[in-house]
């Protein structure tokens, strides 16, 4: 069974005067043990999918559609229940999570409350060597115990982020934008232990980004969004090597490579559609090179692509044919 | 323009405070402007029906005790009020708002003694320079107003400094200075219009305690004799307060509905203005 | 501090638009906390710490490194947003300073900068007329009202903004990141400066626009000749966009050259590690990471000996002794660390 299965989600800010549709059924399944990106630029509604599954969104928001946990629907959970999935089971690191920090208290003090809340029965040594071997787990020493949230550099703040949600053994880790404002080289130490960690306690990884490299070296399957839809998803062998979608192929290209011959950058000419107005075809299609009249007709499904072992899902007109 | 006088308007039907206080002000203005038109009688003049009650012999809020018509000194004394008040303030808003972002936008050594020269005008009692000032130099009207806001800019200086503070790291200003624009005129068209909003804001509120200090100093009977003004009404009246309360209280009455008034509109600006200008677009 | 880049300066003066030599820039820090609870009276933070290298016409030079390396100070430095507190920046041969206080208005057309955050670069209060219509003025370009209004839509037509006429008197918060870029770079760009600095001009947009403001950047200094520093955390645009690349460690360059000498043969440790950690956008060439030991530091009370060398993989005895020289280890090649240069 898979962890979590999204079917048909559509998320809508309702607003005065105009209603925004941020994410348009979107249906995508995370197997145990998967590590999924999710990659789009801003306002693909990447994060809005995220934290709508998780019911994180303002009240503005209104979802629709089923996101299963282990065949319970998130959606429909009470409050009561939906805190019990909540960092127990599903736990998030936002991009600027060490906000959520105290300035003026201990960090160990600081995750020692969260451990408490979750665990109020729990001992004062248990909790101690809990919040020590998490430490050790993201590759920081004891000393931070007693250090406050400002002597840390963003580096070792997002590693107590990840410590604090580890700290309840979660199965799914979400990353939104996680290890965007490290340094490369922070980032990829990060990412490295992230990996490991995933290995270590088995856990099914979801990560939101705009950087597509962070995807192609750490996850092994991708999703790409684009205005709110799925354009493409599968593996990232597939995806990502051979893209399908012209969205996938025009955002691949907009990256210049590092090895090779310096190849003529493209980027995708015009920019993101209104998403307060209902696409009647392919959102993609005003941006696309081969955008035809049945791309602003008739909206594309996602349909396999590729055979056997490496098939995964397109939305788009052009393919199988 | 259009968008934001639309943007103004919205703001009006949910702000309730800057409404009641325009309506206020507005009130306030006609009868001020239109003192010589609405005035019943001439309010020097010294009638022989002394200590009336408030609407008898035609006398609308009655007279005081060496018979002058206080209605129409009311309405005179709201004249002297707004004019103090405005003035006062414009002149502490003007001289904080140099100040203030000179400071803020050239930092440094200047930054430093100026700050000082705040603090100094912080610690100085204005009440009482005041009032040596007007010892010193007689209680003409236009010394009240200068000394007021001479006395008072230091608070705008500070919502300045801060102001240009934020502002000096931003990167427009960075830009106009890499364009090539002169330090003096980045501050004038960028740093002092882009931070100009909570300095208005604390004008109006400023033009409460103006009006408030006039009063206070004419109470005391430092005032100026040649003008009609609410705090020597309220001066007039006390040793009656007993026998005829209405000759301090209705001055009274007036001079906290304008202080309400100017302190509503200041409040009303302070929420149109943050938590931030985005929400309102 | 380096021999040879001085040597070539005295030679041919005229043939460099920019030229720095040993540029420093410390700030006094009071009063800080230190981890062990002491505290320090002055700090000094060496943000800039002897930077020397100087650029022809049309050359493009990309200067890469971690945040808090002083790229960013380095870029303020060179169009004098800031004063250097030691060193010297040569501008056709002649001290920059000097020209700032001679001609303020001359320096600014010749020396222009791009900033990092298109949405902040202008006054949020200014319709586009007015925005472009500054420099205009203030620089006395165009001869008539007609001529300038025609300048003005050419910008906004070549930002993707037509009809142009429409947007003059538009508020920026009503355009997406990468128009206003395109409108910085044209507005910088239309002074006709003969050294350009670009700070990030791309990190905060959208993958799919970056490509275009990258080529339109290339465009336009190649047209008009003009010197380039590109500035960026991103070692794959800069590949891209530079003919000669730096890499700043703590306010220093480590190593500089040929672009793709410098990043397919490099030489110095940290660039090693910098490369090696950029992640491929082909998920079937996955690489090996260099890892390194310990945090970013802070350029506070560095040395003596080479600031890389804590977290250096390769770090000896001698590296921590003195700060190793940059040395032309070839075809322009710089590189300064101990090992290399065999000290």
């Amino acid at each position: 069974m898979a962890l979590l299965e999204i079917k048909n989600l559509n998320i809508t800010y309702k607003m005065k005067d105009k209603s925004v549709y941020a994410v348009q059924d979107a249906s995508l399944k995370l197997e145990p043990r998967d590590a999924v990106g999710i990659v789009g630029e801003s306002g693909s509604g990447k994060s809005t999918l995220a934290m709508g599954v998780l019911r994180l969104l303002p009240k503005t928001a209104v979802t629709e559609g089923e996101a299963l946990f282990e065949g319970r629907n998130l959606l429909t959970l009470t409050p009561d229940e939906l805190s019990q999935v909540r960092w127990n089971e599903i736990s998030v690191v936002f991009q600027k999570s060490m906000n959520a920090l105290s300035p003026v208290h201990k960090i160990g003090k600081q995750m020692e409350d969260v451990y408490l809340i979750h665990r109020p029965k729990a001992s004062k040594t248990e909790i101690r060597e809990r919040i020590y071997e998490l430490f050790r787990i993201v590759n920081l020493s004891e000393r931070v115990y007693e250090l406050y949230p400002h002597e840390l550099s963003g580096g070792m703040m997002q590693r107590i982020s990840i410590a604090l949600s580890l700290i309840l053994n979660p199965k799914l880790l979400v990353l939104d934008e996680a290890t965007t404002a490290l340094d490369v080289v922070t980032q990829s130490q990060i990412l490295r232990e992230i990996m490991q960690l995933q290995e270590q306690f088995h856990l099914t990884r979801l990560m939101i980004t705009h950087d597509v490299s962070v995807v192609a070296s750490t996850c092994n399957k991708v999703v790409v969004m684009y205005a709110g839809r799925i354009m493409e998803k599968g593996h990232v062998e597939d995806v990502l090597v051979n893209p399908k979608h012209p969205y996938t192929q025009g955002l691949l290209k907009s990256f210049p490579s590092f090895h090779g011959e310096k190849t003529d950058l493209r980027g995708i000419p015009g920019s993101l559609p209104d998403l307060s107005v209902r696409p009647t075809g392919c959102v993609f299609a005003p941006r696309c090179p081969y955008a035809t009249k049945e791309c602003s007709e008739r909206i594309p499904e996602l349909k396999e692509t590729g055979n056997g072992e490496h098939s995964w899902q397109v939305a788009c007109h052009r393919n199988g044919r | 323009m259009k968008k934001k006088l639309t943007a103004f308007g919205k703001e009006l039907r949910r702000n309730s405070q800057l409404r009641t206080g325009l309506i206020l002000l507005a009130i306030l203005l006609i009868g001020a402007i239109g003192a010589p038109v609405f005035a019943t009688h001439d309010p020097f003049a010294l009638y022989d029906s002394i200590r009336v009650a408030p609407g008898t012999d035609g006398f609308i809020f009655g007279t005081d005790a060496l018979g002058r018509d206080i209605f129409s000194q009311v309405l005179y004394g709201a004249q002297t009020s707004l004019k103090i008040g405005v003035i006062a303030a414009s002149i502490s808003a003007i001289v904080g708002t140099l100040i203030g972002g000179i400071a803020g936008y050239f930092g440094g050594v200047v930054d430093k003694v100026i700050v000082e020269f705040i603090n100094i005008f912080v610690m100085t009692p204005s009440f009482f320079l005041i009032l040596i000032i007007v010892a010193i130099y007689g209680s003409d009207i236009r010394y009240v107003m200068i000394v007021i806001g001479l006395t008072s800019w230091p608070s705008n200086a500070r919502l300045m400094r801060a102001q240009a503070i934020s502002l000096r790291q931003r990167t427009f200003i960075k830009s106009a200075q890499a364009i090539g624009v002169s330090r003096l005129s980045i501050m004038f068209k960028h740093i002092i219009p882009n931070g100009i909003f909570p300095i208005i804001a604390n004008t109006t509120m400023q033009i409460s305690g103006a009006i408030l200090t006039e009063a206070g100093l004419s109470f005391l009977g430092l005032g100026d004799p040649n003008i009609v003004s609410w705090g020597q009404m309220i001066s007039a009246g006390k040793t009656y307060l007993t026998k005829a309360p209405w000759i301090s209280a209705i001055p009274g009455i007036f001079v906290v509905i304008t202080v309400l008034t100017f302190f509503l509109i200041g409040e009303g600006l302070n929420r149109f203005i943050s938590p931030k200008m985005e929400n309102n677009k | 501090m380096s021999l040879e880049v001085n040597k070539t300066t005295m030679e041919d003066d005229e043939n460099y638009v920019i030229q720095l030599n040993d540029v420093k820039k410390w700030y006094i820090q009071k009063k800080v906390q230190k981890k062990d609870g002491k505290t320090e009276r002055k700090q000094q933070i060496k943000a800039v710490d002897g930077v020397s290298f100087s650029l022809k016409k049309g050359e493009t030079l990309g200067v890469i490194g971690e945040s808090g390396c002083g790229k960013s100070t380095l870029g303020r430095l060179l169009i004098h947003l800031e004063d250097p507190t030691g060193g010297e920046i040569r501008l056709f041969g002649e001290p920059s300073d000097r020209l700032l206080r001679k001609d303020p208005l001359k320096f600014r057309r010749n020396c222009q900068m791009i900033f990092q955050n298109p949405f902040d670069t202008f006054d949020p209060r200014y319709t586009l007329r007015k925005i472009l219509m500054e420099p205009l003025k203030l620089h006395n370009i165009g001869a008539t009202p007609e001529e300038r209004l025609d300048l003005m839509l050419e910008i906004l037509e070549k930002s993707g903004l037509t009809p142009a006429k429409d947007y003059l008197d538009r508020h920026t918060h009503e355009l997406s990141g990468g128009q206003l870029q395109r409108i910085a770079i044209l507005r910088s760009m239309l002074l006709n400066p003969s050294f350009v600095v670009a700070d990030e001009p791309v990190s905060m947009l959208d993958v799919s626009v970056r490509a275009d403001i990258i080529n339109m950047l290339e465009t336009l200094v190649k047209e008009k000749n003009t010197a380039l520093v590109f500035i960026s955390h991103d070692i794959a645009t800069t590949r891209y966009i530079s003919d000669k690349v730096a890499v700043m460690y703590l306010g220093r360059i480590v190593e500089m050259g040929p672009t793709d000498e410098v990043l397919h043969n490099p030489q110095h440790p940290y660039t090693k590690v910098l490369i090696s950690n950029c992640a491929s956008l082909n998920p079937l060439e996955r690489q090996e990471a260099i890892e390194i030991q310990g945090e970013p530091p802070t350029p506070i009370n560095t040395g003596p000996g080479c600031y890389f060398a804590p977290r250096c993989y390769c770090a000896e005895e001698g590296c921590s002794r003195e700060y190793p020289p940059l040395v032309d280890i070839g075809g322009g090649h710089l590189v300064s660390c101990c090992k290399c240069c065999g000290v």
